[in-house]
């Protein structure tokens, strides 16, 4: 409060000019009478006792009062934000605490420090992400840092708003990975302009961990097309973030745990984004998950950001075959006409048109000169060292090896199917037994095991289904089981077969001839396929009014022999390819047996993998014949693995989908420390930085003192009333008087 | 006496050595097929008329591209009428004549059309030799009934037919009146492949093997280049574009030069 003394009339000049006449008349009138006071000390006595008592009446005449005027200190606030986002659960590199303790520490740590601040100020203690919620200390240091954002600007203006009293500054703990307009102020440099923060005070800036020794490597992004064309390199283009190395890397490039191409990355201090351009060249068709890592290195702050997981679908763009026909045949004609005008078929074919046993000589016996020849030699070097595996599917076609390609470079057959590739052997007088494959490379991955002396059967037959045959989707040339049976019963006959003997352990004759002799068979041979069709009049259908089921059965065949997926036995697809975090993908199997028929009952079990490597199995249930589903939990973002097994009776088959789960995690992508921000913060707003852990003694800084401020309460209380006031006057009145007396004075 | 004797003991020893010959050739070839579907046939389209001028011809030709290709040749000839339910176990046929050509009806236009749009190939040979023969003329005529959509056309210089064995820069048979072939396409083959210059004419041989017709203008060497055309019809029917596969082309070029 605050007391001052106040005249509680307003009188008017003129009144005051009268009244000051006044006493100065009185003064002079007294001045004058005391000239007759015998000495100067006693007039002077006389006449300041005189002034005295005129000054105290004018003073009551002026009406004095006591104003009482209430003044208020107000207090005001210092909020103290905590960051409480998940980047703040990583290590206060090279503390190995996390970020979030080691704040939690420290302001524990520095409590008295905290309390001189309370002495003129709030104390005020906020958790903050996406904004800021108040708390208490002790509530601070329970909070779990699992907000999924950053915003300091907007954590900042909520601590402003928060109550009417005035910010006097902030306390800000935070390793500065900002999501929000501050870092893209920051970023954009002074051309961002200044935030506007909504506290008028300085900000201190304290961050957990040393941007200088910290030392991590992170694949942040990869940016691929999402689809790829088997056999075709494709390109995918990976950002790497890196900090406080010095060293070459390796960027590996892997497919279920294989590396398939890797590149090699220098860092260096002074740099911290990269971009690596890898190529590779997917082998199968399919959606594949793929992922690039760095492996971590020994002191890097997380390990855990190194790779990234990401879908590739494989299509087929064409598929390569290679036709190498023995003799220019109708057969050898109408199959080369049906795939050169598939588009989606790439062919190469080889005819031999002239064998050593042929007349190289004219009517006149005269040698025939090569340059009046179409003729080209054939590339057996090319075809069978090198060029093999450029192709999907090899078709030997009534085709003798023996005069042409050594018995060695069957071998690289067998290796052709072994890694995948498909392969078909069609039958003739040159073919199969008579084509000098008993005991080669190439019998070990027919269908069929050959007789030792070449058999053939000549006549008219229709080829029957067997059980195998009616479901297998080389022959299914109507969807419908019954319609398929029908067709087939109605093909036009064909002519002659070469005598297979039966199917090997794993292979299905699909077909047969008179006696129960396969005619179609097929095989599956390490990673490839392999059909034998043992008769060469198949040409019979295309030209005999029968084209459409010709066309349709070799479409199976290729299919069958590429893998193409519609010809798998165990199928899993999603019905999506995305999904939002929280929901539960439905994953649907369709499962058949070897003879692919429908399979019921079998145990199917669906492995599912999440972004961060968890591993959770799944039993699906088995909804029709051969269609098994089951529901997925998807708690993470990323890309989701599931890998079915599919079992009965001995059997057991894979297959794989993939599917991403969206709803990215920004707070733990770039995790370093972002220093530059929160000094940035604290030089705008007249604040400091400071690293953690330190010392609380060693933290300066400084606040502006409250603000105080006058009341609006007034109290007057007038003086001129009271009695105490007119003592002064008599008293000084009675002294002069009794002063006179003394001195004996009229 | 002794002349007949001779000529006689001289025949038999001719048509016991060809014979041999033959024999011998074919039996070298080892198992000739699965079956007769697998055989290239010589198929001779009759009709009412003149349909078999040169009844020698094709097994003539065949036996050439027997000895000289890799073909599994049939070499016995057959005939067919083009209402046969069996023309289409035949994807090859010729047609040939001297003389007028009837006007096929509506079932031989079908059966044809309907041969040829589904894989099949036709050779037509006009036994006069002639560059206007009746023959061409009117086979041209019926088969524009046919084929109402295409329209006849001479076949170029790079066309399939005059590289798929030899490379040949000459049109000729026992004649060479006319210095072209010509032929109907559909799609991406020509089906149908016209000669003027009775190409079997030289190519029959009698049944003691001697050549039945002399070759004019260009003797025994135009009969060679004959049988070179006959041969590449024959492959030509067999395999098509085979020989405008990219792998061929450098090669082919090559030896243009």
């Amino acid at each position: 409060m605050k007391k001052s003394l106040v005249f509680l009339h307003s009188y008017a000049s003129w009144e005051l000019a009268v009244i000051a006449l006044c006493v100065l008349a009185f003064l002079a009138f007294s001045g004058y009478g005391l000239g007759r006071v015998n000495t100067w000390r006693r007039r002077t006595v006389l006449f300041v006792l005189r002034a005295a008592a005129a000054g105290l009446c004018v003073f009551v005449v002026l009406q004095p009062g006591i104003e009482t005027l209430k003044v208020t200190t107000v207090r005001d606030r210092i909020a103290v934000l905590v960051d409480s986002s998940q980047s703040m659960t990583l290590p206060a590199y090279p503390e190995k605490k996390s970020r979030f303790e080691v704040v939690t520490a420290f302001l524990s740590e520095a409590s008295g420090l905290l309390a001189s601040l309370a002495k003129d100020h709030d104390i005020e203690y906020y958790a903050f992400s996406a904004g800021a919620q108040l708390l208490s200390l002790g509530g601070l240091a329970s909070v779990a840092p699992q907000g999924r954002t950053t915003d300091i600007a907007g954590a900042l203006r909520d601590a402003a708003r928060a109550k009417d009293q005035r910010l006097a500054g902030v306390l800000l703990f935070s390793d500065g990975d900002d999501h929000g307009e501050m870092n893209r102020a920051v970023e954009s440099g002074p051309a961002g302009g200044r935030i506007s923060l909504g506290s008028p005070g300085p900000v201190y800036t304290f961050c957990p961990g040393n941007q200088r020794t910290f030392k991590d490597i992170a694949v942040v992004e990869v940016k691929s097309a999402g689809f790829g064309f088997v056999k075709t390199p494709l390109e995918i283009l990976v950002g790497v973030r890196a900090q406080g190395y010095s060293t070459r890397v390796p960027v590996l490039l892997k497919k279920e745990g294989e590396i398939i191409a890797s590149r090699s990355l220098d860092l260096t201090p002074d740099r911290r984004d990269y971009e690596v351009r890898i190529s590779f060249t997917p082998q199968e068709v399919g959606k594949g998950i793929y992922v690039v890592e760095v492996p971590a290195l020994a002191d890097e702050a997380v390990a855990g950001n190194n790779s990234l997981s990401f879908i590739v679908n494989v299509i087929r763009d064409k598929t390569r075959i290679l036709q190498i026909a023995g003799r220019p045949s109708w057969d050898e004609r109408f199959l080369r006409q049906l795939l050169k005008n598939d588009p989606a078929i790439d062919l190469v074919s080889f005819m031999i048109l002239r064998t050593p046993s042929s007349i190289v000589a004219d009517l006149r016996n005269f040698p025939i000169p090569v340059e009046d020849l179409s003729l080209i030699p054939f590339p057996v070097v090319d075809i069978f060292e090198k060029g093999l595996p450029e192709f999907d599917v090899l078709i030997l076609q009534n085709f003798d090896y023996r005069p042409y390609a050594p018995f060695m470079y069957m071998n690289f057959v067998k290796a052709f199917v072994d890694k995948g590739g498909g392969f078909v052997m069609i039958g003739g007088d040159l073919s199969f037994s008579s084509g000098g494959y008993p005991g080669s490379p190439i019998e070990d991955v027919l269908p069929n095991t050959l007789e030792r002396t070449a058999t053939v059967s000549e006549g008219e037959f229709h080829p029957a289904l067997t059980p195998a045959g009616r479901d297998h989707p080389v022959m299914r040339l109507d969807p419908d089981r019954k319609r398929n049976e029908a067709i087939w019963a109605s093909l036009p006959g064909l002519s002659g077969f070469n005598r297979l003997l039966g199917p090997r352990p794993g292979a299905w004759a699909l077909a047969e001839g008179p006696g129960g002799a396969p005619v179609v068979s097929v095989r599956e041979v390490g990673k490839g396929r392999t059909l034998a069709v043992a008769t060469d009049s198949l040409w019979r259908w295309a030209f005999s009014g029968a084209e459409r089921h010709y066309r349709r059965f070799w479409g199976n065949a290729v299919a069958w022999l590429v893998k193409d997926p519609s010809g798998r036995r165990v199928r899993v697809a999603s019905d999506r390819d995305t999904y939002q975090k929280g929901e539960e993908p439905v994953l649907e199997v369709k499962a058949k047996d070897p003879s692919y028929r429908a399979l019921t009952g079998a145990r199917v079990e669906i492995e599912v993998v999440s972004p961060s490597r968890k591993s959770v199995v799944v039993k699906a249930e088995e909804k029709e014949e051969g269609r098994y589903e089951g529901r997925i939990n998807t708690g993470e973002a990323g890309v989701y693995l599931a890998r079915v097994r599919v079992q009965k009776e001995g059997m057991s088959e894979t297959s794989d989908t993939a599917f991403a789960v969206e709803g990215r995690n920004p707070e733990l992508e770039d995790i370093s420390l972002n220093e530059d921000l929160l000094k940035e913060l604290a030089a705008q707003s007249g604040g400091k930085f400071f690293r953690l852990p330190a010392r609380p003694g060693d933290i300066e800084m400084a606040f502006p003192p409250p603000e105080q401020f006058r009341s609006a309460e007034r109290e007057k209380k007038p003086l001129w009333d009271s009695p105490w006031l007119y003592l002064p006057i008599v008293f000084l009145f009675s002294l002069e008087w009794f002063l006179r007396r003394s001195w004996d004075l009229p | 006496m002794d002349l007949l004797t001779r000529s006689n003991r001289r025949g038999f020893l001719r048509i016991a050595f060809g014979s041999a010959c033959a024999w011998t050739l074919f039996r070298a070839k080892g198992a000739l097929g699965l079956g007769e579907a697998s055989k290239f046939f010589w198929v001779q389209v009759a009709y009412n008329g003149g349909w078999n001028p040169r009844p020698t011809g094709g097994r003539g030709l065949l036996l050439e591209v027997g000895k000289r290709t890799s073909v599994d040749v049939a070499l016995e000839s057959r005939r067919i009428r083009l209402t046969d339910p069996h023309v289409r176990n035949y994807p090859f046929l010729c047609i040939s004549g001297a003389g007028d050509f009837p006007p096929l009806s509506r079932e031989e236009g079908q059966a044809l059309r309907s041969h040829l749009t589904s894989g099949g190939m036709l050779f037509a040979d006009d036994a006069s030799g002639e560059d206007n023969g009746r023959f061409a003329r009117e086979l041209k005529s019926a088969l524009s009934v046919i084929f109402p959509d295409k329209e006849w056309r001479r076949l170029p210089s790079d066309h399939s037919v005059l590289r798929s064995f030899y490379l040949l820069d000459r049109v000729v048979g026992r004649t060479a009146s006319s210095a072209f072939l010509e032929g109907l396409d559909h799609e991406d083959r020509t089906p149908v492949i016209l000669s003027r210059n009775d190409l079997l004419g030289a190519c029959a041989r009698d049944e003691f093997g001697a050549w039945e017709y002399q070759v004019i203008p260009g003797g025994e060497s135009q009969r060679e280049t004959a049988f070179r055309l006959g041969i590449n019809i024959v492959l030509y029917a067999l395999t098509v574009n085979y020989k405008k596969d990219q792998i061929h082309q450098p090669f082919i070029l090559q030896r243009k030069r």
